[in-house]
């Protein structure tokens, strides 16, 4: 028993070092690797939901392409000004300057924000600790505070920006209005005032009454995205985000909020919790693989896009090796009337077209409801039902050759079962063929899943992305008539990937083949 | 077993598959669900037309009106719906073998006989894989010799890396890079059928025709080039390895003849026989290369059949098809017989 466990170990190391030699093997088993540790890696290296729109701009370059000659003055996309307010020290970053205000850490998270905080601040004129302004004519009135941030800019102007606030008024004293202002200060000390009553900035001007006391508002601008020429405040130039964004250094970001006393009512009183969602700066480039016609991130796609095409691959090849193994096998070593069962459902499975018939099955399982939610694994056993057959034959005709050597002769006149020669005479010498078997047979599973996709015979839910979604999806852009910049960095990709894992598998394949099959080895 | 005998078994045998496919057929499309297509969101139009006819309206609003019952009747009486199931099977079976295929069903799709379509669409198919087809072979079978006579040299691991590598591209992918390069090179772009040869006469219509074909034909060539390239390249390396050639080149025959006369005539009935089988894909169509480049071949009418739940057109296709395929490996089966004398006598 020991002895035939250890030669069988011997065995598979034998196997295991012609393997490492095989260098067309290695080569394919190096690029499964690559793939295998994408899929499983995705949540970790996706910056994104790759199903998440305008992460950025639509149609951006990867961020590295800004070194090719051709797109050297590509503004890159960025966020310089992102700043989650996840624990309290997170607030020191802030400096807060305005009027006997105090600021902590709130964990109360607006809806619909991933943040895990926000910032408490409390602001108020006190009679006692406050000087009394003489000769200011708004202190007196008003709840006035400022939290500031620095934030580093360099490069080509964006083409546009973004910023967004969440606040929520918690409580409001002597106060009838709030005015929310953000304003960016560029390195020379120029005010830029992106939400205030006086500058036609592209703006969301909010005011917040007592009524809106615990709810929560959303302040939003976005701007750069309408030239605002013949403008005073921009003069000469064609974007608030090029007049703003005009050279590099430390700019500041300043929101400011002023709450406005009630009528004659002196020392208003106002506390808020306030996320700051951050700046995102527009440019053509952005990320590792740029961004498709949604702004959707191309590489977070293109990861998890890894997983579907390698689950379906190897669970089908498993699956239909698997199958057709227990056929041919049977079928081969029985004999007789199970031989001529077998051998009539293989020839009818054979002649059904298989592409047509796949995509009428998958398209009518698409449609159902109920089984869409497990539609994988119909996908897989459809794949396994139409595909058995062809492995089914070549085991067939390997268990025929084995069957008749002598050594299987004389196990069975010493007395031996079907299921020891099964197990220790056929199944050894047709193991080889099936792992090759398995190896030759997913590349072309991949290759089935994303011309499914390609035929909008969409077997995903909305939530997937896929290698075939994603080429799919690029292809219009990629050849379009109209657009002479095709989309290489959304288009290639997936292409390029499908056929190299696909030949991956293939490669592996050979290498196994010539390995349990020596006779190959010559090629 | 004589030959003949093996050929009248194997002729029988085709027939009795033919007949189970046409049953096959006629039970899937009795077995799916069209109920689907008529939800309550489409209209009952569709409905009739995908023959889901239930008793009862698909809409309340037709419970009131005669109409429901009266089309329901008229649509069923022709059609023969209305008839026992075996009845519709038998009447099935006799239009199936007499090619009567009905019309074209379905609310988007094409109109008329179905036959009619396939008739005008066969010629493009057979001209797009007929080309490509030969081409492959011719390419694959050549490539494949000469690779394997120069074994290990640069023009065989050249040529066995690109063409594995071309055979593992999507198509539809290659397609697109084809039509990229074609932007690249000459800076107009691909004109599929339809745009090429609108509004052509003569001699320009047929050359609209060719300047269509031309992506096409060079990515499915180039797809499936490279499954005949190894093949032939394989077999090929295990005739030079038999005794015979090593006779041959002991007796001091130039390598040319060696190589050429008595390695090749061997190493080529392999091929001969995937020729023939592949010949049987010839109808079938490629439905994804033909829907890349809009080619209006049967593959790309395959397409729209099952998009459209046109499925008098789909259950044509697939018995031709099927017939095609059936024929391919009869012929094969025979051509063995002749060949080699070991399949029949058994």
């Amino acid at each position: 028993m020991l002895s035939g466990k250890t030669s069988r170990l011997a065995g598979l190391r034998r196997i295991g070092k012609l393997y490492l030699k095989s260098r067309i093997g290695m080569l394919g088993l190096i690029i499964i690797l690559f793939f295998v540790l994408l899929a499983v890696l995705a949540p970790w290296i996706a910056p994104h939901d790759p199903i998440i729109q305008t992460v950025s701009s639509p149609f951006d370059i990867p961020a590295w392409a800004t070194a090719i000659p051709a797109y050297r003055n590509t503004p890159v996309d960025q966020s310089p000004a992102t700043w989650a307010v996840n624990s309290p020290s997170d607030i020191h970053s802030w400096n807060l300057t305005g009027q006997n205000y105090t600021a902590s850490f709130s964990t109360v998270v607006p809806p619909q924000t991933s943040d895990t905080g926000s910032i408490f601040v409390n602001a108020s004129l006190n009679e006692n600790t406050a000087p009394y302004p003489e000769n200011n004519y708004l202190p007196n009135s008003q709840a006035f505070f400022a939290l500031t941030r620095p934030f580093e800019f360099s490069g080509p102007a964006p083409t546009g920006f973004e910023t967004t606030v969440v606040l929520e008024p918690v409580s409001m004293t002597n106060v009838s209005t709030i005015y929310v202002n953000e304003i960016i200060q560029d390195p020379s000390g120029n005010n830029f005032s992106l939400a205030s009553v006086n500058l036609p900035i592209l703006s969301q001007q909010i005011t917040i009454s007592p009524s809106d006391n615990g709810t929560w508002k959303t302040v939003s601008i976005a701007g750069g995205l309408l030239p605002l020429s013949g403008l005073p405040a921009f003069e000469g130039s064609t974007t608030p985000a090029s007049t703003i964004f005009h050279e590099d250094g430390t700019y500041k970001y300043i929101l400011e909020i002023e709450g406005v006393a009630q009528g004659d009512a002196l020392y208003p009183a106002l506390s808020m919790r306030i996320v700051y969602e951050g700046l995102h700066l527009d440019g053509g480039a952005y990320g590792l693989l740029g961004t498709d016609n949604f702004g959707r991130d191309v590489w977070s796609q293109f990861v998890w896009g890894s997983q579907v095409s390698l689950l379906i691959g190897i669970l089908s090849g498993i699956g239909a090796v698997g199958l057709g193994a227990a056929v041919g096998i049977a079928s081969g070593y029985l004999g007789g009337k199970w031989d001529q069962v077998i051998g009539r459902v293989t020839d009818f499975v054979l002649v059904l077209p298989f592409l047509p018939l796949l995509i009428i099955i998958v398209s009518l399982l698409v449609v159902n409801r109920e089984l869409y939610n497990t539609i994988y694994v119909w996908v897989i056993l459809i794949f396994v039902a139409l595909s058995w057959p062809f492995i089914g034959k070549i085991i067939r005709s390997q268990v025929l050759l084995v069957k008749e050597r002598q050594y299987v002769e004389a196990s069975r006149a010493l007395g031996s079962g079907t299921g020891h020669i099964l197990v220790q005479h056929i199944l050894p010498n047709v193991m080889g063929l099936v792992y090759s078997q398995v190896a030759l047979n997913v590349g072309g599973f991949i290759l089935l899943e994303a011309a499914l996709d390609f035929l909008a015979i969409s077997v995903h839910t909305v939530k997937t992305i896929t290698w075939g979604l994603m080429l799919t999806y690029s292809l219009p852009y990629a050849v379009n008539q109209a657009n002479l910049s095709y989309v290489w960095w959304w288009f290639f990709p997936p292409g390029v990937a499908i056929a190299l894992l696909s030949l991956a598998f293939v490669l592996v394949g050979y290498a196994l083949d010539s390995i349990f099959n020596p006779k190959l080895r010559a090629r | 077993m004589g030959l003949r005998q093996y050929v009248a078994r194997r002729a029988i045998y085709t027939i009795v598959l033919l007949f189970i496919i046409i049953a096959f057929n006629f039970f899937l499309f009795q077995v799916l669900p069209f109920v689907i297509s008529c939800s309550s969101t489409s209209t009952y139009q569709h409905c009739f037309e995908n023959f889901y006819l239930p008793e009862q309206p698909p809409h309340a609003s037709l419970n009131a009106s005669n109409y429901y019952r009266t089309l329901r009747a008229a649509i069923s009486n022709a059609y023969g719906l209305n008839q026992p199931m075996y009845v519709r099977f038998g009447l099935y079976f006799v239009d199936m073998l007499t090619f009567n295929f009905g019309a074209h069903v379905g609310t988007a799709g094409a109109n008329g006989p179905v036959l009619t379509t396939i008739e005008q669409k066969t010629p493009f198919t057979l001209l797009l894989l007929g080309t490509s087809t030969i081409a492959s072979f011719v390419v694959g079978i050549g490539l494949g010799v000469v690779a394997a006579a120069r074994r290990g040299k640069i023009l065989d691991i050249s040529s066995l890396a690109i063409l594995l590598f071309l055979t593992n591209f999507p198509v539809f992918f290659l397609g697109a890079v084809l039509e990229l390069t074609q932007i690249g090179v000459s800076g107009t772009y691909y004109a599929p059928f339809g745009a090429a040869t609108f509004l052509k006469a003569g001699y320009l219509y047929y050359a609209g025709i060719l300047s269509a074909l031309f992506l096409p034909f060079l990515a499915l060539t180039l797809i499936s080039v490279g499954g005949v390239f190894l093949t032939q390249r394989a077999v090929m390396i295990d005739t030079v390895a038999e005794d015979y050639v090593l006779m041959a080149r002991a007796k001091g025959l130039p390598e040319r003849t060696v190589l050429y006369k008595h390695a090749f005539r061997n190493a080529v009935l392999p091929i001969v026989t995937a020729f023939i089988l592949s010949l049987a894909g010839i109808l079938a169509g490629a439905v994804i290369t033909e829907t890349v480049f809009a080619w209006p071949g049967l593959g790309l009418a395959i397409y729209e059949a099952v998009i459209n739940t046109d499925f008098p057109m789909e259950q044509a296709m697939f018995l031709i098809i099927s017939i095609m395929v059936l024929i391919a490996t009869f012929g094969a089966d025979v051509l063995y017989g002749f060949l080699d004398p070991r399949v029949s006598t058994g």
